[in-house]
C-alpha cells in the first residue's frame, strides 16, 4: 500500500492503518531497534511503542515519508531504552561502541566558559549541512554507522567492500565531522 | 547528558532522504571483484586475444590513448600561484609526530639568519644524461588547490645501463625557496609555485635538474594494489600494532598480504616513529607493487592504466611523455631499482626556526653522496 493511503488510513482513525503499517514497514524498525538493543523482544516492544506513538501523533503530522518518520521514533525509543537499561552490561551492542568513536567528534571546550550549548533546531540544521558536504558513498556509511548502529562487518557486508574501506571512510568522517563542528562554532 | 549522546541523538535528526537512502536492505552491493570471477573468466579470454590483437595493429594509437589519460599542466597551474607576500610557516603540529621524535630532546632554537647555505651548483649534479622524474605526492580531492606535498621522491634513470634509484626527500628539510620566497621547509613549493616551483627549489639546492614531475595521490594507490590482488608487507612488531585498527584482527609481526587502503595506512604510519621511517614505508610499498607489476597479465595493466593515469597529473607535453615511455620501455623487464632517503645520518640537524620542526640539511655533502652514491652511474 502506498505510504499516502496508509496516512490517510491514520487521518480517518482506521486501526487498518497499523496493521498495514506493521506489514509494510515492521521489519524496518525491527531492524532499527535490533541493531541498538540486540534483544528481540525488547525490539518487539520498541515497535509496538513506534506505531501507538505513530498513531498518537498523525494527525496532526502528515509525515511524507512514512518508513523515516517511524524508523527515527524506533530510533528514539530504542536509544532511550538502551539509555534507561544501561543495556552496555548485555555487551556486543553497536551503541556503546558508536558513542565511542562519536567521543572523537566533539569538539574541544570553548575557551569562554560562559560560551552557550548550541541548541537543537541549529545542531540539527549543521549536522543535515554536514552530511551534505560528504560525498554519497562517505554518508552512506556514515549514516549506517551512527543512525543505524550497524557493525562494521556488517555495512562491509552489505556494500560488497573490505572493513578496512569501511573503517577508513568513518575515520575520516569523523574527522570532518568533529573540525566541522569546531569551525561553525558548536557547543555541545 | 554527555556530548556525544547528544551527537548521536542529533544524528537521529538527519534529514528523510539521507535516512531513506541509507536503509540496510536498501543498497545494492558493488560488484565484488571475486563475486563475478567465473562470468568474467570467458570474458578475460576473449579480451586478452582482443588486446593483443589491438596492441599489435594499432601499438602506436593504444600508446597515445594511455598518455591522452593523464591530465597535463603546461606551466603547472599558472595561476593559482600563491605570491611570496601570502607565505606562511607551518608550526609545530603535535597529531602528525612520531615516537622516535617525542623521545628526541627538543631541537635548539634558530633564527634564519644563523644558517649558512651551500653556494649554488654550477652544473646538475648527476650530470645531464639522467632522467630525473619527481613524483609528489599529495592528499588532494578533485577542486581542491595544491597542497603541501606530503611525499617527494624522485625516480632517476640511467637508460644506458638500465640502473634506477628511487630516493625520498624528506618533507621536513628546511630549504631555500626561490622566485622571493623565505627559507621554508621543502614541502611548501609545490603548494606555492606547482611544477615550475618545486623543480628550482630541487635545483638550488640539491642540484638536482628535474626533467618531469607527476602529481599523484597516495590513495590511487589503493585502486593498483586492488587490482593486483593485494601487496605482501613485512610488519614489525610495532607495525602490527598499529595495523591492527585497519586489519580488523590482531595483527601479528610478520609477512601479510595488504588490501589497498591496508597499505595505504601502512605507508601513512608516523605515530610510532618517524618521518624517515615513514619515507622508509612508502619505498618499500612501491618497490613491492614494481615487483609484482612485472608479473601482472595485460588485462591487469590494462586496468591499472584506466584506473591510474586519469587521476595523475603531469608538467610533461604529449611528446615528452612518448619520449618518457619509449625509455622505460625496453628496459622495464631489466632494471635494477636502488632506494634512498635524504637526508642521510650526519648530514642534517634538526632545529626550530620561525617555530616550525625541521631538518636543516648540509646541503654539500647531500650534493656529495648523491653524485657519488645514490644517483644511478
Amino acid at each position: 500500500m502506498d505510504d499516502s493511503a496508509i496516512v490517510d488510513l491514520y487521518l480517518s482513525r482506521s486501526e487498518n492503518a497499523i496493521d498495514e503499517t506493521a506489514k509494510k514497514y515492521g521489519g524496518y524498525c525491527m531492524k532499527v531497534a535490533e541493531n541498538i538493543l540486540h534483544d528481540r523482544s525488547d525490539s518487539e516492544e520498541c515497535v509496538n511503542d513506534t506505531y501507538l506513538r505513530a498513531w498518537n501523533s498523525i494527525p496532526p503530522h502528515k509525515p511524507k515519508m512514512l518508513g523515516t518518520f517511524l524508523a527515527k521514533i524506533t530510533r528514539n525509543l530504542a536509544i532511550g531504552k538502551y539509555r534507561g537499561e544501561n543495556a552496555q552490561k548485555r555487551g556486543g551492542g553497536q551503541v556503546a561502541l558508536a558513542l565511542d568513536e562519536l567521543a572523537e567528534c566533539v569538539p574541544a571546550d570553548a575557551d569562554d566558559p560562559a560560551e552557550k550549548v548550541t541548541d537543537d533546531i541549529a545542531l540539527r540544521v549543521a549536522i543535515n549541512r554536514f552530511l551534505a558536504s560528504l560525498s554519497d558513498d562517505a554518508r552512506l556509511i556514515f549514516m549506517r554507522r551512527y543512525w543505524y548502529l550497524c557493525s562494521v562487518t556488517e555495512i562491509a557486508d552489505d556494500l560488497g567492500v573490505g572493513e578496512s574501506r569501511v573503517k577508513m571512510s568513518l575515520l575520516r568522517s569523523r574527522e570532518k565531522l568533529r573540525a566541522f563542528l569546531e569551525k561553525e562554532g558548536i557547543v555541545l | 547528558m554527555k556530548k556525544n549522546e547528544r551527537l548521536l541523538d542529533v544524528i537521529g535528526d538527519a534529514n528523510d532522504e539521507y535516512i531513506s537512502e541509507s536503509a540496510p536492505g536498501k543498497v545494492k552491493k558493488k560488484r565484488k571483484n571475486h563475486s563475478f570471477a567465473k562470468r568474467f573468466a570467458l570474458a578475460a579470454v576473449i579480451a586478452v586475444f582482443a588486446l593483443v590483437l589491438l596492441t599489435a595493429v594499432t601499438g602506436a594509437a593504444m600508446i597515445h590513448h594511455y598518455l591522452g589519460l593523464i591530465k597535463t599542466v603546461e606551466g603547472g597551474e599558472p595561476e593559482s600561484v600563491i605570491p611570496p607576500e601570502n607565505e606562511d610557516f607551518e608550526a609545530y603540529d603535535p597529531d602528525d609526530v612520531g615516537a622516535d621524535d617525542l623521545a628526541a630532546p627538543p631541537a635548539p632554537e634558530k633564527s634564519p639568519e644563523d644558517i649558512n647555505w651551500a653556494s649554488d651548483v654550477e652544473e646538475p649534479v648527476g650530470g645531464s644524461e639522467l632522467l630525473n622524474i619527481l613524483i609528489i605526492g599529495q592528499d588532494r580531492r578533485e577542486g581542491e588547490p595544491r597542497q603541501r606535498s606530503d611525499s617527494m621522491m624522485l625516480v632517476s634513470i640511467n637508460t644506458e645501463t638500465k640502473k634506477v634509484s628511487l630516493i625520498s626527500f624528506l618533507r621536513d628539510m628546511y630549504v631555500q625557496i626561490p622566485s622571493g620566497y623565505s627559507d621554508n621547509r621543502l614541502n611548501v613549493a609545490y603548494k606555492y609555485g606547482g611544477f615550475p616551483l618545486i623543480k628550482e627549489t630541487f635545483y638550488k639546492n640539491f642540484g638536482i635538474e628535474v626533467d618531469g614531475c607527476f602529481e599523484c595521490d597516495f590513495f590511487d594507490f589503493i585502486d593498483i594494489i586492488d587490482i593486483l590482488g593485494g601487496v605482501e608487507i613485512t610488519l614489525t612488531e610495532k607495525e602490527a600494532e598499529h595495523m591492527t585498527t585497519y586489519m580488523g584482527t590482531p595483527a601479528e609481526a610478520g609477512t601479510h598480504l595488504l588490501t589497498g587502503e591496508q597499505a595505504l595506512a601502512y605507508a601513512r604510519i608516523r605515530k610510532i616513529d618517524s618521518d624517515f621511517q615513514r619515507t622508509r614505508r612508502q619505498r618499500t610499498i612501491l618497490m613491492t607493487l614494481f615487483n609484482r607489476m612485472k608479473s601482472a597479465n595485460i588485462i591487469e595493466l590494462h586496468r591499472i592504466a584506466e584506473s591510474i593515469l586519469p587521476k595523475l597529473l603531469t608538467d610533461m607535453d604529449d611528446s615528452m611523455k612518448l619520449d618518457l615511455l619509449t625509455k622505460l620501455l625496453p628496459m622495464a623487464g631489466s632494471m635494477e631499482i636502488a632506494t634512498y632517503s635524504v637526508p642521510f645520518e650526519g648530514a642534517y640537524e634538526a632545529a626550530t626556526i620561525r617555530k616550525m620542526q625541521v631538518l636543516v640539511p648540509d646541503l654539500s655533502a647531500i650534493r656529495d653522496k648523491l653524485e657519488n652514491e645514490y644517483l644511478p652511474k
